[in-house]
């Protein structure tokens, strides 16, 4: 079953080559009233994730007395899976599970110094996904979104998924398809490499089995596709301070 | 914060007059003036219709999944068609996080009135087979940015899917009660009239104001919402409040005319 991944000529089911990515598209500050927002397609996936504060802590966080509040949600759109409607998940462990994944990766990034005693929500709104790994694509959105916000962090966090395939052929950005058609599936969040400062990885989600001599291909693969992301999130942020900063010089 | 941004939030009746007085409004728009629309239709892949409607900053999102189900036995060849929209702290702060709130409740329950008070849609469309299989559309709206009138954009949203919607064909046989869907054939419905919704406020009784941003809503006497099909009335909502004259009232529903129209020259050009 694993031989139909990538075909003779080196191309995948969706015609794709072996590391390369799914299409991404990305618009930043697309929500007025939170601090921060961003628009993040990765295939067929589409989600919106936005920034409020930091702010004062609300009564219900204050309660619990920590140094700083992150609050995180996530919620699928009714419409977003092929399918059946997806029905309103409350106190879904898988939900909660995912917010506070999010929750530890984003803690670990952030500058908290400077947010003591202070709140920060981010919300996650999956409008749209084809069932695979929605994390990544959660990640990536509230990347943008906080640096959209303004908040410090040390540096950018970028999700990507691998695969391999049954020949030992590392498959960088499954897409559903591809992983549902059996092979592992290793979901990482990663600080890209940047000159001499080291990748650290955040987060590590592995489905499936595989040889231990393989993981190094395979953690190599999903690391140089979170690099490529950081590439693209970074172009994406710069063009858009750009037109921002052009547009302010404008008005003026 | 800036000097105007002081004033803003230390008086806001004040600051908003300062504006109407000289007929004009803080963004710069006339008093009946809307703000810019923006329509998408089909933007979500996964629903069987979709549209993200955009006025001003203001952004909602509809979905549409149809469901099969056993239709009602007291009107077994009607269909059945839920809006439901989602009104959170993503889209402003004057809401809950989570769970479902009044105002929520309150625009579900107006979207269906508008939906049907026109005659928008012909329930038994969505019959397949007469008191055994009907769709059952279910259409989630998500508003992701509340700057004011959001029923305008909810009521737009909500057409625009109901327009794009494209269902599999469905073959029901009687006998043996198993049921077939062909994906490769989709039909959408017949749209028998398309209600626009126009949203005014009153501000110190005196003055109106069409498509109120979120700061006007804040600070208005009363809304009214106007919803008008082929230039007739079809719904009109205001949820007390102060008293409109019947001169004013008049003048608005000239003015929700005028909308209606422009908003269906803009949905004719999308659906060519």
């Amino acid at each position: 079953m694993n031989h139909e991944l990538i075909s003779p000529q080196g191309l995948r089911i969706d015609g794709r080559r072996q590391n390369e990515l799914r299409q991404i598209s990305i618009k930043l500050g697309v929500l007025d009233r939170c601090d921060g927002s961003s628009f993040y397609l990765h295939g067929n996936t589409k989600v919106i994730a936005s920034i409020s504060g930091p702010k004062h802590p609300s009564k219900a966080s204050s309660k619990k007395d920590e140094n700083f509040y992150f609050n995180v949600r996530v919620k699928f759109a009714t419409f977003s899976k092929n399918g059946e409607r997806q029905k309103v998940m409350k106190n879904s462990k898988l939900l909660g599970e995912f917010e506070l994944n999010l929750k530890n990766i984003f803690k670990s990034v952030i500058l908290v110094e400077k947010y003591e005693k202070s709140q920060l929500d981010l919300n996650i709104e999956i409008l749209q996904t084809d069932g695979g790994s929605e994390i990544c694509a959660a990640v990536n959105a509230a990347t943008l979104a906080l640096i959209d916000a303004g908040i410090c962090m040390r540096e950018y966090i970028c999700a990507c998924t691998a695969s391999l395939t049954s020949d030992g052929i590392p498959l960088l950005d499954v897409s559903h398809l591809e992983e549902i058609s059996g092979g592992p599936t290793l979901t990482i969040a990663a600080l890209p490499r940047i000159g001499d400062h080291d990748q650290s990885v955040s987060f590590v989600e592995l489905s499936q089995k595989f040889y231990l001599k393989d993981l190094n291909k395979i953690f190599d693969c999903a690391l140089r596709g979170c690099e490529k992301i950081r590439a693209i999130l970074d172009e994406a942020i710069r063009s858009n301070a750009n037109e921002t900063a052009i547009s302010e010089l404008t008005d003026n | 914060m800036s000097q105007e941004e002081l004033y803003k939030t230390i008086n806001p009746v004040k600051y908003l007059r300062n504006f109407v007085e000289k007929s004009l409004r803080p963004d710069g728009r006339d008093l009946l003036e809307f703000r810019p629309t923006i329509i998408n239709k089909d933007s979500i892949a996964t629903a069987e219709g979709s549209a993200i409607i955009k006025l001003g900053t203001t952004t909602v999102i509809c979905g549409i999944k149809a469901e099969l189900a056993e239709p009602d036995s007291s009107e077994p060849s009607n269909g059945f068609i839920v809006p439901n929209i989602e009104l959170t702290k993503l889209c402003s702060p004057k809401y809950r996080a989570i769970g479902v709130s009044l105002d929520s409740q309150i625009m579900n329950q107006t979207l269906y009135n508008i939906l049907f008070n026109s005659g928008c849609v012909d329930l038994t469309e969505l019959c397949i087979a007469k008191g055994k299989l009907v769709w059952v559309l279910y259409c989630d709206l998500v508003c992701l940015d509340d700057d004011g009138s959001v029923l305008d954009v909810a009521s737009l949203a909500l057409i625009t899917a109901l327009k794009s919607l494209k269902l599999p064909k469905v073959n029901y046989d009687l006998d043996t009660k198993v049921i077939k869907v062909d994906d490769t054939i989709k039909k959408g419905i017949n749209l028998k009239a398309l209600p626009v919704t126009t949203t005014f406020i009153t501000f110190e009784q005196k003055y109106l104001l069409a498509d109120p941003t979120s700061d006007e809503e804040s600070i208005a006497d009363t809304f009214v919402t106007i919803a008008t099909c082929d230039g007739q009335l079809s719904y009109i909502y205001q949820p007390g409040g102060n008293s409109l004259a019947s001169e004013q009232f008049e003048s608005l529903i000239k003015q929700a005319g005028k909308r209606e129209k422009y908003i269906i020259s803009l949905l004719e050009n999308i659906f060519e």
